[in-house]
């Protein structure tokens, strides 16, 4: 590999301030790395300066799952349609949590999607969710994505994936409502049409996103 | 928006200075006692308990008001709904059509409000006085991995800078006709894509570059990392600790051992 850590320590120290203003790190690690190659560097695990793998991940898988995880908080949080019948808190997070799954993989599925809801949930103030959240959607996330990229991802694989996934949510969070949280069966039942709702138009939104944006990114399918 | 992105506000109290660790687990600990607490008054002086600390966290009134709202608004629901699915006990109040409303249910109802108040608010107590800086610096301190951290701090980072970007796409797409508070809601849903899709195709792009910064920054170059700021347990934070597990410790003895009815 062409490029090393040491490089960039030494660059900003070497360039004019102005310089370094504008050059981006990209541009920095760019010297002697052709663009292909580049994108290939920060998939690979990172290489320990005295030799050897490193036990972390890839900069790119970092970068990707934070970056994921918190377009899924956003997004929970930001699009919620005001609807009567659901009281407003009817929102698309759930739409992210497939689009994370069916894109990148159960892996992505189930980190970004329970981490980000969960944070979402913390953030905005419903804290005793966040640990049901953290499980509801992870299994979501992670059984979508498991289930919807069967074959390829045929059409009949993410509905499958929308399915079962939905119905892993759905449980979970009856379940934690009903026994563990105790609010009793009418509040947990009371509940269940809203989240049914939810995956349906989630699903929808989320397997189209997928669709919209391996279009327009086509690097993604690597 | 809903609401606030961070709960937190930056104050000067003793549990803002507190270690994020006992924090967290103030929080579980006393969810635990919230489980083993039955009777209504305990679980009422158990809320009283943990509104006092808020009050000591001295949050804001915004960020209360805005956070208690939900909060009461889920108590009011569970108790008008338990007593139409909990039919047992004798002495019934009165009866609406085939429902019959009996006294014990009511109060069991009211029981499970307190209880699901004493879960909620114990979250403010953390997430009111813990930055998510500290935060995460204390999951790492728990044995979560450094790489998983860094991910949950950059995703913590960028969840208002994606908001904003959110709402000027969403200024944007509405200045060339899209309507977004019309139709049925599938309508609605469908017309966010068009939001949506470049929000995230804006954040891949921001994913590589900041992959690619990430590795410009030797991230991951040393196995060992070291931290510029640690976090410490201090006398305070072990009084403090103990104070917790006792707050759990003793009405756990007094129902399981010498089975005190509490």
């Amino acid at each position: 590999m062409v490029f090393r850590s040491e490089f960039v320590v030494l660059m900003p120290c070497s360039t004019a301030p102005q310089v370094r203003f504008n050059v981006y790190p990209c541009h920095v690690v760019s010297v002697g790395v052709a663009e292909d190659e580049q994108r290939d560097v920060v998939k690979e695990k990172p290489r320990i300066l005295s030799g050897g793998d490193s036990k972390f991940v890839s900069p790119r898988t970092v970068a990707l799952y934070g970056v994921l995880t918190a377009l899924t908080a956003a997004i929970t949080y930001m699009t919620v349609i005001p609807f009567p019948p659901t009281r407003g808190y009817f929102n698309l997070g759930e739409a992210m949590v497939f689009f994370s799954a069916f894109t990148f993989g159960w892996r992505a599925g189930a980190i970004c999607g329970g981490v980000g809801s969960a944070a979402a949930d913390l953030l905005a103030g419903f804290g005793m969710f966040a640990p049901t959240t953290l499980v509801a959607k992870g299994a979501e996330g992670l059984v979508a994505g498991t289930i919807g990229r069967m074959k390829g991802g045929k059409p009949w694989a993410y509905a499958l994936g929308i399915i079962c996934g939905g119905a892993c949510m759905i449980t979970t969070y009856f379940l934690s409502e009903w026994l563990l949280l105790d609010f009793g069966l009418g509040a947990a039942i009371a509940e269940i049409p809203t989240n049914i709702a939810q995956v349906t138009i989630g699903g929808a939104v989320g397997t189209l996103l997928s669709h919209y944006v391996k279009q327009s990114m086509p690097s993604l399918g690597r | 928006m809903t609401g606030f992105l961070d709960l937190y506000s930056e104050k000067d109290t003793f549990l803002h200075r507190l270690d994020p660790r006992v924090k967290l687990l103030a929080v579980a600990l006393i969810s635990v006692l919230a489980f083993i607490l039955t009777e209504l008054l305990y679980l009422v002086v158990l809320l009283c308990f943990i509104l006092l600390l808020l009050v000591l966290a001295r949050s804001s009134y915004g960020k209360a008001f805005f956070a208690l709202k939900f909060v009461v608004r889920f108590m009011i629901l569970i108790t008008l709904l338990w007593p139409l699915f909990d039919r047992s006990g004798t002495p019934v109040l009165f009866s609406i059509g085939p429902l019959d409303i009996t006294e014990p249910a009511v109060w069991r109802g009211a029981t499970s409000a307190v209880r699901v108040g004493c879960f909620a608010t114990v979250w403010y107590i953390l997430m009111f006085t813990t930055s998510q800086r500290d935060l995460v610096r204390a999951l790492v301190k728990l044995g979560l991995r450094f790489d998983y951290g860094l991910a949950l701090a950059i995703s913590f980072r960028f969840i208002p800078t994606f908001g904003l970007t959110i709402e000027s796409i969403k200024d944007a797409q509405r200045a060339r006709a899209l309507e977004l508070d019309k139709g049925s809601i599938l309508r609605r849903s469908r017309n966010y894509v068009s939001i949506l899709v470049p929000t995230i195709v804006y954040a891949l792009r921001t994913a590589d570059t900041l992959a690619l910064t990430l590795q410009s920054r030797a991230y991951g170059a040393f196995s060992n990392r070291t931290y510029l700021r640690e976090i410490r347990m201090r006398a305070s934070d072990y009084v403090a600790m103990t104070v917790v597990v006792l707050i759990l410790l003793l009405p756990a003895l007094a129902k399981y051992i010498y089975g005190v009815q509490i």
